[in-house]
């Protein structure tokens, strides 16, 4: 008996036991030999605030052969900003064997210009993921080829849009079976006539010469694009009420149904001004509800610089709620979900207090150690270069450390990335991240795209975890991927809710699978899907750790 | 006495050993006459004529403690906060180790609310003169303002240790312990400040918020609403009233006081664009 009880307390112990490096080890970056050779391009200086906000990260699988594939996103400089050519983007297929190979030029996706993000979607219902990419002078909708190849087909489409595009993401706002794209822009830039670095009050950081904006330039409105249907869409944003008239500046977006009526409600992340919340009326009309629902602006009242959306069910409630990377000296809302309103509990939930240093950016909810529990994650990197040269107070430098908050299953958080070693806490300049399982072993990766860098591939090589299930739904009719549908799983006492969406955190795009880590428990009771028609479907005494397809 | 009042009672030139009006080339003479002239002038209550006498007199002596100290006390006398912290700004520089300097040059940021600024002030004056409650208070506030809670309860704590019946001190500490989540201390500490002063905003804010996490929407709208009576200013109280009214199903109340929100924020944000633009055109 005693021998036993040593036995496994020793087991447990190995289990938990530190790397040799004295931290335990939960991501590695495999960027490098993966095969991953893409660089992000900024001017050095980012005199401009057009050279700071890039760029975005999707991981998706466009060619339908189960395994997750990655797409970087790249931007010109103000220098190079005539020569699309200089800015490469990038796309690589995962090979299934840690690897992956640069397919960038056969896919056709390599310039889309002055790159800011991305979000995927099976446009045309044709069962292929299509791929739209926001930036500085028009955005493109890169059509699946089914053969490995994308054709850009936005200005026939009618979403190339224009300006300063940013965030973006698909869902049929209106029941027509369609999917319908929301694109949110951010500043209105002349790059003929730029905002003088350093020039007045607006362009100076503590007394420092810095970039202009985004306060004191002019903010961009925001597009919503109805699917006609026949491959064409109409620009419908004044019409529906989510134009955004006062030209706040738009960044990150989700879409959700966060009154659980059966209808896509829309969050739009604004830098500096207040947040949208817009609630969908049913009738091809919106109604911004965000200061009512309490999800505007901080618990204070403060107008902060929000950059990434996050959606996760963390108290496993069966409720989405909404956590929001803000700018340093502010601090990432945690939003929860109280049913009829939001509260800000960001404090309460011990998230703000690690952020208040770090400008925060790409965001999600993670249940890396399987345990049942959404943790989050973000990456956090400042805009000014200049930072460095002085020391300001409690803001941290140019480039950061990530945040990785551990959820204890009481409503509060930990922050617990020193933990984890250098891929956590070295200093780098993030922007979009996504999430998912690039090696279909049921623990989640991280992607992340660096501004003016190499980016991060982090595996999970997290050794002690719980079971999981990773389910894909496939719609019906034309929207195959089931954006919008809502799933609950329930296992043992466990019951977890997650959103299929299109456009993720910080203008990026998250593997669409649902992931549901389920601690000890060796299969899952039953899980219930809510089609984005209303339909529902049902499944019982699922075995753990596996992949399965729901199909409508 | 107000907060100003008493900024103002404890500016005293104080750079030893600094010569009182010691300005090479400067008519010391001139100097003194228009000192005792701003004198009278404050004593019967001209505070602009007191100004522009010592803002001649500033002209003449730039580099005289005594002249800026009382420019300051003058500019905070006439509400003119930017020219005050423009001087404010010089003494520190002139007089590093004076910690009545950073402390008045702290409290007149806070005022105009630019906490960003204020706070390394109020650092410099703590460390400088450690254990002065006020001080403590200022920085108190100051941390609250930029939701270090931890470090706000901190020096709210020590400061109500020094000076136990100060409310402001107990509000202050309320509202670090309502920002961390403490809520059934500051809970207990707002209601001691309402015990001896109901009116106290920053005392009925934190209990309208505290009542806001309780759900006693109706109990939470009536703190807010003394809240807002006695700090209009305070954006922070108009955006709770709106969330209030909104639980509460009155739309049209809630969406006004959104409305006041959104005056108030831009108030304090032309506040501070016009002080600091003073202070940069005043620069002694």
């Amino acid at each position: 008996m005693t021998r036993a009880l040593v036995a496994c307390c020793a087991a447990l112990l190995a289990a938990w036991a530190p790397s040799a490096s004295g931290t335990a080890l939960l991501f590695k970056d495999i960027a490098a030999e993966s095969g991953i050779t893409f660089t992000h391009h900024a001017a050095p200086e980012k005199k401009y605030i057009v050279e700071s906000m890039s760029g975005g990260v999707a991981m998706f699988d466009y060619d339908n052969d189960g395994l997750i594939d990655l797409y970087f996103v790249d931007s010109l400089t103000v220098e190079t900003a005539r020569n699309p050519a200089a800015a490469r983007s990038a796309l690589y297929r995962n090979l299934g064997n840690g690897k992956f190979a640069d397919v960038t030029e056969k896919s056709g996706l390599a310039h889309p210009g002055w790159g800011m993000g991305v979000c995927t979607a099976d446009v045309d219902g044709d069962g292929w993921e299509d791929v739209y990419v926001t930036g500085l002078g028009g955005n493109r909708l890169y059509h699946n080829n089914h053969d490995g190849t994308f054709t850009d087909i936005a200005q026939q489409a009618g979403v190339a849009g224009g300006g300063w595009s940013a965030g973006c993401g698909f869902a049929d706002y209106d029941h027509d079976g369609r999917l319908d794209l929301f694109v949110s822009r951010y500043v209105k830039i002349d790059l003929d006539h730029l905002p003088e670095f350093g020039k007045d009050k607006t362009c100076e950081y503590r007394g420092i010469a810095v970039q202009c904006g985004p306060r004191g330039l002019p903010g961009e409105t925001d597009f919503l694009f109805h699917n006609d249907g026949n491959g064409r869409f109409t620009e419908v944003g004044e019409k529906a009420g989510v134009s955004d008239p006062r030209g706040y500046f738009g960044l990150g977006i989700a879409w959700f149904d966060y009154n659980d009526d059966g209808w896509p409600d829309l969050y739009v992340a604004n830098d500096a001004t207040p947040n949208f919340l817009y609630r969908n009326n049913k009738d091809g009309t919106f109604k911004d509800v965000a200061f009512p629902m309490g999800v505007a602006v901080s618990e204070d009242g403060a107008e902060q610089g929000s950059m990434g959306v996050a959606l996760g069910d963390y108290l496993n409630a069966g409720r989405l709620s909404i956590f929001v990377t803000n700018f340093s000296e502010e601090y990432n809302d945690l939003y929860r979900h109280d049913g009829d309103h939001f509260t800000d509990v960001s404090f309460r939930s011990n998230t703000a207090p690690s952020s208040l240093p770090y400008v925060g950016w790409g965001d999600a909810f993670i249940d890396y150690d399987n345990d049942g529990l959404q943790d989050i994650i973000v990456v956090n990197g400042h805009v000014y270069p200049q930072l460095d040269a002085v020391r300001l107070g409690a803001s941290a430098g140019y480039r950061q450390r990530k945040l990785l908050y551990h959820n204890r299953g009481d409503g509060t958080f930990e922050e617990v990335a020193a933990q984890f070693g250098a891929v956590m806490m070295e200093p780098r300049v993030g922007r979009g991240l996504a999430l998912g399982d690039f090696d279909n072993d049921g623990r989640l990766d991280v992607v992340i795209n660096n501004l003016d860098g190499s980016p991060e591939v982090l595996h999970n090589e997290l050794a002690t975890r719980g079971n999981w299930l990773l389910v894909k739904l496939k719609g019906s009719g034309m929207n195959t991927d089931a954006i919008g549908a809502l799933v609950t799983a329930r296992a043992g006492t466990l019951t977890q809710t997650r959103v299929v969406q299109s456009g993720t955190g910080y203008i990026s795009q998250n593997d669409m699978r649902l992931h549901f880590g389920i601690g000890a428990a060796t299969q899952v009771d039953s899980i219930d899907v809510r089609w984005p028609d209303g339909t529902t479907s049902k499944m019982t005494n699922v075995k753990a750790n596996q992949i399965i397809t729901i199909k409508k | 006495m107000t907060a100003r009042v008493m900024l103002i009672a404890m500016l005293a030139a104080a750079c030893v050993p600094q010569p009182a009006i010691a300005q090479r080339g400067a008519d010391t003479g001139s100097v003194r006459e228009l000192l005792q002239t701003a004198r009278r002038q404050s004593q019967s209550g001209d505070a602009a004529g007191a100004l522009a006498s010592l803002r001649t007199a500033r002209s003449r002596a730039p580099n005289s403690e005594e002249v800026l100290s009382a420019f300051v006390q003058a500019a905070l006398a006439a509400r003119t906060l930017g020219p005050a912290i423009a001087t404010l700004d010089a003494l520190t520089r002139m007089c590093p180790d004076v910690a009545q300097y950073h402390y008045a040059l702290g409290v007149t940021l806070m005022e105009v609310g630019d906490v960003a600024a204020a706070r390394p002030s109020l650092e410099q004056a703590n460390r400088l003169e450690p254990d002065r409650p006020r001080t403590l208070l200022a920085l108190a506030l100051a941390f609250n303002s930029s939701k270090q809670y931890a470090e706000a309860k901190t020096a709210a704590l020590k400061s109500v240790e020094l000076d136990p019946e100060s409310v402001d001190g107990i509000a202050a500490l309320a509202e670090a312990e309502a920002g961390s989540g403490a809520t059934r201390d500051a809970e207990a500490h707002a209601r001691r400040v309402l015990a001896a002063s109901p009116a106290h905003a920053t005392a009925n804010l934190v209990i309208g918020i505290v009542l806001m996490q309780q759900e006693r929407y109706g109990d939470a709208r009536d703190a807010l609403e003394k809240a807002v009576a006695n700090n209009p200013a305070s954006a922070a109280a108009h955006y709770q009233l709106s969330l209030a009214y909104a639980r509460l199903g009155d739309e049209a109340r809630a969406q006004q006081q959104v409305e006041l929100y959104r005056q108030k924020l831009r108030e304090s944000e032309e506040r501070i664009k016009a002080v600091r633009a003073a202070a940069a055109g005043e620069k002694p």
